[in-house]
């Protein structure tokens, strides 16, 4: 029971993890407070608690289809709130940041953790919850909690293996995760938007099981990273690539369109690393 | 020109989006699988190559399972004493496992496609 909890809880971790981990090293370069990390953590908990609890009446919305629409609608979110928040960040400048954009940054930071955590949240609460009287539950606990203590360390690490690099390449490092997380994101929302048929299935355009597994350790850390499905049908492909485009295109628009209405600026609180 | 430009960007991904979305509902033949006592029944069936199936999956337990599938590409939270749709194929022909996530040492089952 022990080793199963681990390493689910690690699962649903993980992903939520890695995510904070590069939200808080493009945090570091825009200088914001960080005060969204605890906001989003405590009511994303909060709603995930509220909606395991509801989960029963939720999955019977629109005919059996009401889990998959709400994990496919965060998931949307997520996407779209990252694209929004890597054009913020190519607009700020880090030695002058301006309170506004900065401020925006962290409203888009907390609507990606929440999501996030909401997603996560709800299925651990409800594996924890199958355990409460039995006599397994305390086993389980120390497995999950032993499993969320890997997956947070790894965001740590993360965190500061980024924050190491110098700003040019911090920027780039951070700007190519957010981009394949938000195509993760979409893609993962088209394949609930399958499960209830209201997307067709294709077949998938590639099998890379035998090469690398999603049971393997290392298929599990890419498919946390960057998403990674051995066998995507032709509209994950395209949501994959849809979600990489638009955050890759958000980040390029302020060179193209530069901001006509230059903001007050802020004195110089500190350089960027 | 720029707004030109982006409406018609919008005005494709939503002609996409219709399509995608537009009736797809060809009757699909109805499987029903049971979780009870963490176990599937059937833990193992066939079904056509080629054709799309609705499995009806009623969890008998008290507690929650999460029908999941690498090779199906599914995952779904079942509560406790209620029910579950998931939608699978077209599918080639193979095997394709699938386990119970929050039980995975009892709760295990495979669909045998031909």
């Amino acid at each position: 029971m022990l080793p199963n909890a681990v390493i689910l809880i690690l699962q649903e971790t993980l992903e939520a993890a890695l995510l904070i981990g590069v939200l808080l090293a493009v945090s570091t370069r825009v200088h914001d407070s960080k005060r969204w990390l605890p906001i989003a953590l405590i009511s994303g908990g909060c709603v995930a608690a509220i909606l395991a609890n509801q989960m029963g009446i939720i999955s019977e919305w629109f005919d059996y289809a009401g889990q998959e629409l709400l994990n496919a609608l965060f998931q949307t979110i997520i996407c779209l709130t990252i694209a929004l928040a890597v054009w913020l960040t190519a607009t700020i400048d880090p030695l002058n940041p301006q309170p506004g954009k900065v401020a925006a940054f962290s409203h888009c930071a907390i609507i990606i953790i929440f999501c996030a955590v909401v997603r996560e949240g709800q299925e651990i609460i409800l594996y924890l919850s199958g355990f409460m009287y039995t006599e397994n539950f305390q086993k389980v606990l120390t497995g999950g909690a032993l499993g969320f203590s890997i997956g947070a360390s790894i965001g740590i690490l993360f965190f500061y293996s980024l924050v190491d690099h110098a700003g040019r390449e911090r920027r780039t490092a951070c700007l190519v995760l957010l981009a394949l997380f938000a195509g993760n994101m979409l893609s993962q929302s088209t394949l609930l938007l399958m499960q209830i048929d209201w997307l067709t299935q294709s077949p998938p355009i590639w099998n890379t099981s035998t090469l690398v597994a999603e049971t393997s350790i290392f298929g599990q850390l890419l498919y946390a990273l960057v998403g990674y499905e051995a066998t995507p049908s032709p509209i994950q492909a395209a949501a994959y690539i849809l979600g990489v485009t638009l955050v890759t295109g958000a980040n390029l628009m302020p060179r193209y369109y530069p901001d006509k209405k230059k903001q007050q600026v802020q004195p110089v609180r500190g350089n960027d690393a | 020109m720029n707004r030109l430009i982006i409406k018609r960007i919008l005005f494709y991904f939503g002609l996409l989006l219709a399509i995608a979305l537009s009736p797809i509902s060809q009757a699909a033949p109805i499987i029903k699988i049971e979780i009870k006592d963490h176990l599937f029944y059937p833990s193992e069936f066939s079904v056509p190559a080629n054709t799309k199936i609705k499995l009806l999956i009623i969890n008998n337990d008290p507690t929650p399972e999460e029908f999941e599938s690498y090779e199906l590409n599914r995952e779904k939270v079942i509560i406790g004493n209620s029910k579950a749709v998931i939608f699978i194929g077209p599918l080639s022909p193979g095997t394709y496992p699938f386990f119970g996530e929050f039980y995975p040492k009892t709760a295990q089952g495979k669909i045998l496609v031909n």
